[in-house]
C-alpha cells in the first residue's frame, strides 16, 4: 500500500537514482550492470501499473513531493510544492513510456556489447536519465517541474544521440541542441508569462485562475508553450531535426526518442484540454488539424526517397504524429462539448499516439537489427534477407502493415477511427490521411522488396541475438493484440484517458 | 466477445470476421496451388523468372530505382520540398519562429473574434 501511496514519485525517483549510481555499478561488471539496468527499469514499470491500475479505476492521484502527507496538495488552497498528478491519461502515456524504456534496455544488452570501448556506463546512466525524464514529463502537475523535464530529456537525448562518436552523430547531436534549446527557452519564457501574471506554477491551480479571468497574455503565453512543444514533437513545418537525429541515434535510442516526441504532444493536449480549455480559440484546434495534416503530407512524400532506413522512419514518424494532431486536434474543435465523433476523434488520437510508438518502435529495432547484421545501413546495399532472417522479415512485415495502417494491426483501428471522425469535420483531412496511408504502405512495400526479397545478401550475416528478438516479439505481440481486441484496448485504457482528458474540472478538482 | 468488435460513430469493425475471411482465402489459394504442376523441381531452369527470352538480372532492383515514375511526375514538388530541406540549423530554428509567428496571429485573431 505504501508502494502505490508514493507510487508518482517512485516512477521517477527509481530510474534517477538507478542512473546515478549506474557508473559505480558497472565496475561489478558487464553482465551485473546489465540486470541492473532492466530490473530497475522493471522495478518502474512494476510502479507505474500498479499507479494505472488505480487510476483507470476513476480516481486522480495527486503526490506532494516533501509533504508529510503526500496526498494534501494545497494547504489554505494554494498548492506550493512540486505536485505530481496521475489521471487515467497521464498513466497511459507513463505506462507506455516505461515500457518502450524497458524494452530499450533489454534490446542493448547485445546490441551495445561491442561498443564497449565507448564507455557502456555513461550509455546506461544517459539511458536512466533519460527514461527518469519521460516519467517527470508524464506525471508532472506544475509548469516549472515541466520545464526541468524537458531540459533533462533534452540534455540526455543529445548525449546518446552523438554516443557512436562520429562527425554526422556530432553534427546530429549538435542540431539537437540548439533546436531543443530555443523551444525550452520559449517555453520557459510562456511559463514565465503565466507565473508573473498569476504568481504561480500548479497546472491545476492556473486553469482554477484562467477559467475566471483571462486576457491577451493567456493567449501569448500558451502559443509559446504549443510552439515550443510542436518543435519537441517535430510538426510540420519543424520536423528537420527529426530525421537527422532517427540517423544517427542507435535503434534503441530513437524509440525512445520516438516516445518522447508523443509525451511532448501528451503534454501539450494536457495544457490545451485541462488548463486552457474554457478559454481556447476554435482557432488551435483547427491549426493543430491543418499542421497535422500538413505533416502526414510532407513526412510520406519526404520519406519516399530516402535511402538511408532509419532516416526513411524518421519522416515517417513525422507523418505518424499528423494522425494523432488530426484526431486530437479534432477533439480540441469540439471543446468544450466533445461528444460524438469528435469524442471518437479524440479517442482515435490517444489509441493512435500508443499504436504509433509500438508500430515505430518496432521497425526501428528490425532496421536497427538489419544494421547490427549486415552492417549495412544503405537500403541500396542489401537484399534476399529474407532468406536468411526470416523471423526478422516477418516482424518488419508486421511494423509495416501497422505504420501502413493495414487490418489485423493496431494501426488499422485507431486510424479508422481517425478517418471515419475527421470526414465529419472535413472530408479532405480524411483523403489526405487515407492517402497518406496508402503511400506509407508503398513506401514499405519498396523497403521490404529491397531488403528482404529477392537475390540473397553476399556479404555475411549475423545471427539475430535472442534479447533483440524479444524485444521486437513483445512489440509484435501488442501490436496484433490492439488490433484483434480493438475495443479491449479502447474500453480498458483509451476512453477513461481520453474521459481524464477532456474533463477539466475533476483534474482541477483532484489537485485544488 | 464485445472485446473483438469495434463500435465507432458510424459503424462497426469486427477483426475476428476478417481474420476468418484471411484463413478462408488462404485455403482457397493452398488448394489451387496444390493442383498445379506436378513436374516443378527446385533449383533448375524451371524456378529462374520469365523476362523475355533475357537471361534474368542477376542482382536486386535497387530501392532507390523504384517509384522512378512518381518521383519524375512529381520533380517541380521534390525540387521545393529538398529546397526547404537544406540541413542547416538557422534554416529549423526560422521554421520554428515563423510557426511561432503563424500560431500567436490565429490565437490572437481567435480569441479577438
Amino acid at each position: 500500500m505504501i508502494l502505490l501511496e508514493h507510487a508518482p514519485a517512485l516512477a521517477i525517483a527509481v530510474p534517477l537514482l538507478a542512473a546515478l549510481a549506474t557508473p559505480l555499478v558497472s565496475k561489478a561488471g558487464k553482465r551485473i550492470r546489465n540486470l541492473w539496468v532492466i530490473l530497475s527499469l522493471a522495478f518502474a514499470e512494476f510502479v507505474v501499473i500498479m499507479l494505472g491500475r488505480d487510476v483507470l479505476a476513476g480516481n486522480v492521484h495527486v503526490y506532494s513531493v516533501g509533504a508529510s502527507v503526500p496526498s494534501l496538495t494545497s494547504t489554505g488552497g494554494f498548492p506550493i510544492r512540486i505536485i505530481l498528478v496521475a489521471d487515467a491519461m497521464s498513466a497511459l502515456v507513463s505506462l507506455a513510456a516505461m515500457s518502450i524504456a524497458l524494452l530499450a534496455a533489454i534490446y542493448s544488452w547485445r546490441f551495445m556489447e561491442e561498443h564497449h570501448s565507448l564507455g557502456l556506463d555513461k550509455f546506461y546512466t544517459l539511458l536512466l536519465l533519460l527514461a527518469a525524464g519521460m516519467m517527470g514529463l508524464s506525471l508532472t502537475g506544475d509548469f516549472f517541474t515541466l520545464f526541468v523535464f524537458i531540459e533533462v530529456v533534452s540534455i540526455s537525448s543529445a548525449g546518446l544521440i552523438a554516443f557512436f562518436s562520429s562527425g554526422e552523430s556530432f553534427e546530429a547531436a549538435f542540431k539537437y541542441m540548439v533546436i531543443s534549446a530555443t523551444g525550452s527557452l520559449l517555453l520557459l519564457f510562456g511559463i514565465g508569462l503565466l507565473y508573473g501574471k498569476y504568481g504561480m506554477l500548479n497546472m491545476a491551480a492556473i486553469a482554477n485562475e484562467v477559467s475566471m479571468q483571462h486576457s491577451f497574455l493567456d493567449i501569448a503565453a500558451l502559443s509559446l508553450m504549443v510552439s515550443a512543444l510542436l518543435l519537441k514533437s517535430g510538426s510540420v513545418p519543424v520536423h528537420m531535426w527529426k530525421p537527422d537525429a532517427y540517423q544517427e541515434a542507435p535503434a534503441q535510442v530513437v524509440i525512445m526518442m520516438l516516445t518522447i516526441t508523443l509525451l511532448s504532444l501528451y503534454v501539450m493536449f494536457r495544457i490545451c484540454f485541462s488548463v486552457f480549455s474554457l478559454v481556447l480559440p476554435v482557432t488551435m484546434g483547427w491549426l493543430i488539424v491543418i499542421l497535422g495534416a500538413m505533416s502526414v503530407f510532407v513526412g510520406v512524400t519526404m520519406a519516399m526517397p530516402q535511402r538511408n532506413l532509419k532516416r526513411l522512419i524518421g519522416y515517417a514518424a513525422v507523418a505518424e504524429i499528423g494522425y494523432v494532431m488530426l484526431g486530437a486536434g479534432t477533439g480540441l474543435i469540439a471543446m468544450p462539448n466533445v461528444s460524438g465523433f469528435a469524442m471518437q476523434a479524440l479517442s482515435g488520437g490517444i489509441f493512435h499516439m500508443i499504436n504509433d510508438v509500438l508500430d515505430l518502435s518496432l521497425m526501428l529495432l528490425a532496421a536497427g537489427t538489419v544494421f547490427y547484421i549486415t552492417r549495412q545501413q544503405d537500403i541500396n546495399e542489401v537484399g534476399g534477407l529474407a532468406h536468411k532472417s526470416g523471423y526478422l522479415a516477418v516482424l518488419f512485415m508486421i511494423s509495416m502493415l501497422a505504420i501502413a495502417g493495414m487490418p489485423p494491426m493496431g494501426g488499422f483501428a485507431s486510424k479508422l477511427m481517425i478517418y471515419e471522425s475527421v470526414y465529419y469535420f472535413n472530408p479532405l483531412l480524411s483523403i489526405i490521411g487515407i492517402l497518406g496511408s496508402i503511400m506509407l504502405l508503398a513506401i514499405f512495400v519498396k523497403i521490404f522488396a529491397s531488403v528482404f526479397l529477392g537475390v540473397p545478401y553476399k556479404g555475411s550475416v549475423r545471427q539475430v541475438p535472442k534479447s533483440m528478438m524479444f524485444a521486437m516479439c513483445v512489440l509484435a505481440f501488442f501490436i496484433l493484440f490492439f488490433g484483434i481486441f480493438p475495443n479491449l484496448a479502447l474500453d480498458l485504457l483509451i476512453t477513461p484517458a481520453a474521459e481524464a482528458l477532456i474533463n477539466p474540472q475533476a483534474y482541477i478538482g483532484g489537485v485544488v | 466477445m464485445t472485446g473483438f468488435v469495434l463500435t465507432t460513430a458510424a459503424g462497426h469493425w469486427d477483426p475476428l470476421l476478417w481474420l476468418a475471411a484471411f484463413i478462408i482465402i488462404l485455403a482457397i489459394v493452398y488448394i489451387i496451388r496444390s493442383r498445379g504442376y506436378k513436374k516443378y523441381k527446385r533449383g533448375t531452369e524451371q524456378t529462374l523468372p520469365f523476362f523475355s527470352g533475357n537471361l534474368p538480372p542477376v542482382a536486386n532492383i535497387r530501392s532507390s530505382n523504384m517509384y522512378w515514375g512518381f518521383f519524375e511526375a512529381m520533380g517541380r514538388y521534390y525540387k521545393w520540398l529538398r529546397r526547404a530541406h537544406t540541413g542547416v540549423v538557422n534554416d529549423y530554428v526560422y521554421s520554428f519562429v515563423m510557426l511561432l509567428v503563424v500560431i500567436l496571429a490565429a490565437m490572437t485573431l481567435g480569441g479577438l473574434l
